[in-house]
């Protein structure tokens, strides 16, 4: 049996006021694919992700989420199936670590009742997985711009949604824990078919995950697994530049340089 | 705290010692309330006020007869008096932690968002068209001022909106921009409308001197309500504090949900103001002590900035009318001389926090 089409982009096409600037895509998306979105600065990859989390309306086409037609009105609907990880968003400073990340267990559910303390413990959990527990009662304002992404990252982890979309998720972080921290986005849950959708510059990343997408110029490229698309071409037409890609001990490098 | 801190512990920290906080400040409010009501420039003795108060609780009011000046001091004058302190004390910094939350700032006051030289504005005008020593004045300048209140909160927040980025700055300097333009009117008004003035003049300057059982019952009644909504809003409340995008991910309507606050936050402060006069920081000194000593959380700033608001402003109107006795001054006074040192605090320690 197929797996069910999660999330589908039907000739979807996305237009700004005072720009020439065009995002069309025609995809779909099964349900626990875990995909990277690549291309080069102002490509289109945050808009391709806004669109799918329902930040951004599309001006043509259509966005589908488990074939449920997705409007505004119903934006409780999305909030249960989507978590979404922008790019670098307003932070409440003066929140500490464990009150900003524990807002992630918030839903329809529980808005008018309170948080139970099985939240408390999954917020310690992720904390701790994180490497940031020992940061918990610090000050938002007080941590380093790794340790904010951290915290922000928990904050969606937590969210355990069925579609987790997360912007650059590793821009800041030093490269042990880039690693860490995509480990953890593509295995926290292995026992659920969570769709996971990254977009970043870090190429290296690609073959962790088993469906890369190519963005340049607001259209799709390439689709495909890493295997087949990460090539020495590819990458060097995609990003018009230079850029190698070679096999050492079995294991795939990028070269930018 | 250290990585050996356990789940306990900090579900402690979180929730039962917020808890316990609000204890010992309904305890400490209630105690300054009694201060509050024995203090007075009339010397009555302390035996005397408990005789008066327990005859007053225990006593059938129709059968009543002892009629001193004593019982009318106390009971008309201080008793409302201390209320109104408390209860304005509750609004104005339930309603400031809520403006931190909508406008993401945590320096949003009603203050200093406008509404209260807006609601200022209002209340002038309503006493000008309809003065104050014909029936239900009171009610009339308290729905003036509500309008003017909330007309400043909303020009505030367009005008900062202008910079296209609504960050601290913007909506501060924004707030500047609106008081100072509402407050010219206001004395515009006050200027053309001479032989008003005085009592006017007074009111504006921020006190209970006044206070009656009226007044009292304008600002509890129509404001009390407000403040419980607001807590109901407490989870909404702690989300709207995050960036927009995060907020609607999490299945918030954030205009919705801001439209309903700001009805509510200005409507209980633009009424307060309305009654005791412009009272500035207490919306901003309070909600930030408390944030500082206990947290974040909404479900406890909300009571716990109540109670400090209340406790700050009940004690600076003991200062005001015991300092200079029998001379008062207007406790507005008082909470800007307050205020002052607070505000040279936030620039020189949190500085990266309030940037």
């Amino acid at each position: 049996m197929d797996k069910i089409s999660c999330i589908s982009l039907n000739k979807t096409s996305l237009r700004f006021n005072n720009s020439s600037f065009e995002l069309f895509a025609n995809i779909t998306i099964k349900e626990g694919e875990k995909i990277l979105l690549i291309g080069p600065n102002g490509s289109g990859k945050s808009s391709l992700i806004q669109l799918i989390s329902g930040h951004i309306t599309p001006n043509k086409g259509e966005v589908l989420l488990k074939n449920m037609h997705k409007t505004n009105k119903e934006s409780k609907e999305i909030s249960e199936l989507i978590s979404y990880m922008p790019q670098s968003p307003y932070l409440p400073l003066h929140f500490d670590v464990f009150d900003f990340v524990i807002t992630g267990r918030f839903s329809n559910n529980n808005i008018k009742t309170n948080l139970s303390e099985n939240d408390y413990k999954l917020t310690m959990q992720i904390l701790k997985k994180i490497n940031l527990f020992n940061k918990w009662d610090s000050k938002l304002a007080h941590l380093s711009g790794g340790e904010k992404q951290l915290a922000l990252l928990a904050h969606n982890l937590i969210q355990n949604k069925p579609i987790q979309l997360f912007d650059e998720p590793t821009s800041n972080l030093d490269p042990f824990n880039q690693s860490e921290v995509m480990n953890l986005i593509l295995y926290s849950s292995l026992n659920k078919p969570i769709t996971t959708i990254v977009s970043t510059h870090d190429i290296n990343f690609a073959w962790k995950f088993n469906r890369v997408i190519m963005i340049k110029n607001g259209v799709i490229f390439k689709d495909g697994s890493p295997d087949k698309i990460i090539t020495t071409k590819n990458l060097s037409s995609l990003y018009e530049k230079e850029i190698k890609v070679k096999k050492i001990n079995n294991k795939h490098f990028v070269l930018t340089h | 705290m250290s990585t050996k801190t356990n789940i306990k512990e900090i579900i402690y920290i979180k929730t039962t010692r917020n808890f316990k906080s609000i204890i010992v400040l309904i305890v400490l409010l209630i105690f300054i309330f009694i201060l509050s009501v024995f203090l007075g420039p009339s010397k009555i003795n302390a035996f005397e006020i408990i005789k008066i108060i327990t005859s007053n609780i225990f006593t059938n009011k129709s059968e009543f007869i002892l009629s001193t000046a004593a019982h009318t001091i106390i009971i008309n004058l201080r008793v409302p008096r201390s209320l109104l302190a408390i209860t304005t004390g509750i609004i104005l910094s339930s309603s400031g932690s809520t403006y931190q939350a909508i406008f993401k700032n945590p320096l949003a006051d009603p203050y200093l968002l406008g509404v209260g030289t807006g609601a200022g504005l209002g209340a002038v005008i309503g006493l000008t068209i309809y003065p104050s020593n014909m029936s239900f004045a009171n009610v009339g300048a308290a729905l003036f001022a509500f309008t003017g209140g909330l007309l400043a909160v909303f020009l505030t927040y367009n005008l900062s909106n202008y910079s296209k980025n609504l960050n601290h700055l913007s909506l501060i300097l924004a707030g500047v921009a609106i008081t100072s333009i509402l407050g010219a009117f206001t004395t515009l008004i006050l200027i053309t409308q001479n032989p008003e003035i005085k009592p006017i003049l007074s009111w504006l300057l921020g006190g209970f001197s006044l206070a009656s059982w009226e007044h009292f019952n304008i600002v509890f009644f129509s404001g009390i309500p407000c403040v419980i909504l607001l807590f109901s809003q407490h989870n909404k409340i702690n989300i709207l504090n995050l960036d927009s995008k995060q907020v609607k991910s999490l299945g918030i309507n954030e205009r919705k949900t801001i439209t309903l606050l700001i009805i509510a936050s200005t409507l209980s402060a633009s009424i307060a103001v309305s009654q005791t006069g412009i009272i500035g920081f207490i919306g901003l000194v309070a909600p930030h002590i408390s944030r500082m000593a206990w947290g974040t959380n909404p479900k406890y700033l909300i009571p716990q900035a109540s109670l400090i608001g209340a406790i700050i402003l009940l004690s600076s109107d003991i200062i005001a009318k015991t300092i200079l006795s029998p001379t008062e001054i207007p406790v507005g006074l008082i909470t800007a001389f307050l205020g002052f040192p607070f505000f040279v605090h936030l620039l020189r320690k949190e500085g990266n926090i309030y940037g």
